[in-house]
């Protein structure tokens, strides 16, 4: 198995497009490494328990308030955010990226190597992407499909809870983080998910976190308390956090293959012309 | 800008006025950030003085120095990235460079945020992040990271005829009896340019020429002198239907109210761990904590508001 031996630095990155698996990943690693015998709550911090657009995260770090920062001084800064929250304590540190990787103006990463350990990329067939982004934002099936497609796109930033984060298109933001060498990343399908999450999960720790000796039972056992269905029913129960407000349930349906139902075969044609190159890639055309 | 006189003369002057506090204040003056927050509104507002100078590179004797922000026991330096810079250091106040092409406007802004809040935090107050509207001499504050919508509900509040305590950053000093009471702010919000129509605020300057956020000035006015706080309302937006209010009680109140302080990485730099321990549980007995979950959709706006007016009045 792969290992990510020329870590140098303490952040490690659980990164995605949205609606790609990066909350089901996270929710694995969060019962892996819990020390509780009942399953993990969702609403609860795990091992990756901040998000790099969190505004609270950047403004506790900068000393800054992002909301009084201009884009360019947010993004500017952020390397030395990163470097501070690399030098505070001792411990490795999880982060959860939705942001494609880019060069500063100043030629430097926006997340810098440097301080950087592991990045574990989970990848998703972007026709599903555009129907979970769909029912996730409340937007129509179209406005997902050209969001996949815009090479401009990104999420947040000015008045909104969280910082920008800048996606591009689909593929750009997929070639931005394995296009890369200078952070080792580890690509995972959420299709191998689906098909073997024990193995998937087992995969993440042993690059991330090459240290720790893997327990398959204790895998096992974490498989199944993120079971799809224990997660709805949590989220029924308690709601989740993390659910966006337009959105009825942040927990939907999880399974591959929904394109088929709602996609229009135009729709369909115009993903895989924007992004047939590095669909090929992973298996999805 | 407004330029108050700085030095021993206004400081003499004070604390002429307040001989009990002058003793206590000349006992402590050196190891604030030992005690117990002291009072003295007026000691944070001649602290809070500002002159266009020199600004030093460095701290001298920096406890931290993040890159944008260094402190020590008695100074503070910010660097914003735009070339503003600001020091500050106890007794002598705030004195801030910036390059021509930075805006009075945008002094203010960092001026009456991060300075004013490391400001307080040297000098024995402590900083909320929180903005606060007043209803029968009492403070109701709501504290939630940058971008939760603090500013946008007291301003909408203001709307419903309530008074300004303060925006943003609201600065709890003690009593005589050792109460927190709350300081007012600086008179006016900062909005979203798309927030201002959710409120009736009178729209000032552009808080910088890059953003679409302005200055606003609440048109019901703002309370002038310290007041108690009746409640602190941690902004949630997890609520997908219908506001809610909720007691926070036990461990969820001990991590709840450590998120409410004006800079986490101020103050853990100043207070030891059995010094911010004791602060955080003052804290918690004096100041009642709820939760306030709501809605973030823009057309359940009134219908939030109309539930926290009706708690606030005590009709709920």
């Amino acid at each position: 198995m792969e290992r990510a031996e020329q870590a140098a630095g303490r952040i490690d990155y659980l990164v995605s497009y949205p609606k790609s698996g990066n909350t089901w990943m996270r929710i694995l690693l969060a019962n892996y490494f819990s020390e509780k015998d009942r399953p993990h709550d969702i609403n609860d911090p795990g091992v990756v328990n901040r998000i790099i657009s969190s505004r609270a995260l950047f403004d506790d770090l900068a000393g800054i308030p992002s909301t009084d920062l201009t884009q360019a001084e947010i993004d500017a800064l952020m390397p030395s955010v990163l470097a501070t929250l690399a030098s505070n304590g001792t411990e490795r540190v999880w982060l959860k990226v939705h942001d494609a990787q880019f060069r500063l103006p100043n030629g430097s990463f926006r997340l810098p190597p440097e301080v950087s350990g592991a990045a574990v990329y989970i990848v998703r067939n972007p026709l599903d992407v555009a129907v979970s982004l769909a029912f996730h934002s409340g937007s129509s099936i179209e406005y997902a499909v050209q969001r996949l497609c815009d090479a401009e796109h990104s999420m947040g930033g000015a008045g909104a809870v969280h910082l920008r984060q800048w996606l591009g298109s689909w593929s750009q933001h997929v070639e931005s983080w394995i296009g890369q060498q200078e952070i080792p990343t580890l690509v995972v399908r959420y299709e191998d998910m689906l098909q073997d999450a024990a193995q998937e999960l087992e995969r993440v720790i042993t690059f991330a976190r090459p240290e720790v000796a893997i327990d398959h039972a204790k895998a096992k056992r974490a498989v199944q308390a993120a079971h799809f269905d224990k997660l709805r029913a949590m989220e029924d129960r308690s709601g989740f956090r993390e659910r966006d407000a337009r959105q009825k349930a942040f927990f939907r349906s999880g399974r591959s293959g929904d394109w088929q139902e709602y996609l229009s075969s135009e729709q369909v044609k115009r993903i895989q012309d924007h992004h047939g190159a590095i669909m090929r890639n992973f298996g999805y055309l | 800008m407004a330029h108050l006189p700085t030095g021993t003369g206004l400081r003499h002057s004070i604390l002429q006025m307040a001989p009990a506090f002058a003793t206590r204040a000349a006992t402590l003056k050196r190891h604030l950030y030992w005690s117990n927050p002291i009072s003295a509104p007026e000691t944070l507002q001649c602290e809070m003085n500002a002159v266009e100078g020199a600004v030093p590179d460095r701290l001298q004797d920096a406890l931290y120095d993040s890159g944008t922000y260094a402190i020590s026991r008695d100074e503070f330096l910010l660097r914003v990235p735009n070339g503003l810079a600001y020091h500050y250091s106890r007794d002598r106040g705030v004195t801030y460079t910036r390059p021509e092409t930075v805006t009075d406007a945008e002094v203010q802004l960092f001026l009456n945020g991060s300075v004013y809040g490391a400001v307080a935090w040297l000098n024995g107050f402590v900083p909320l992040h929180a903005s606060a509207i007043v209803h029968d001499g009492r403070a109701y504050a709501f504290t939630g990271h940058s971008g939760a919508g603090k500013s946008t509900l007291a301003a909408a509040l203001c709307r419903r005829g309530f008074r300004l305590l303060t925006d943003d950053v609201m600065v709890l000093a003690t009593d005589g009896d050792g109460k927190f009471i709350a300081l007012p702010g600086h008179g006016r919000f900062k909005l979203w340019k798309d927030a201002l129509p959710l409120t009736d605020a009178e729209m000032g300057q552009r808080v910088r020429p890059e953003m679409e956020k302005f200055f606003a000035h609440p048109r019901t006015g703002s309370h002038p002198s310290p007041i108690p706080v009746a409640c602190l309302y941690f902004l949630d937006a997890t609520s997908l239907e219908k506001a809610r209010t909720e007691e926070v009680k036990g461990s969820q109140a001990f991590d709840r109210i450590a998120t409410a302080l004006y800079r986490r990485g101020y103050h853990s730099r100043v207070y030891d761990k059995v010094q911010n321990f004791a602060m955080l549980k003052k804290l918690l007995d004096q100041v009642p904590l709820r939760v306030f979950d709501r809605p973030f959709a823009k057309d359940k706006f009134e219908q939030s508001l109309d539930l926290i007016e009706a708690e606030i009045l005590g009709k709920s």
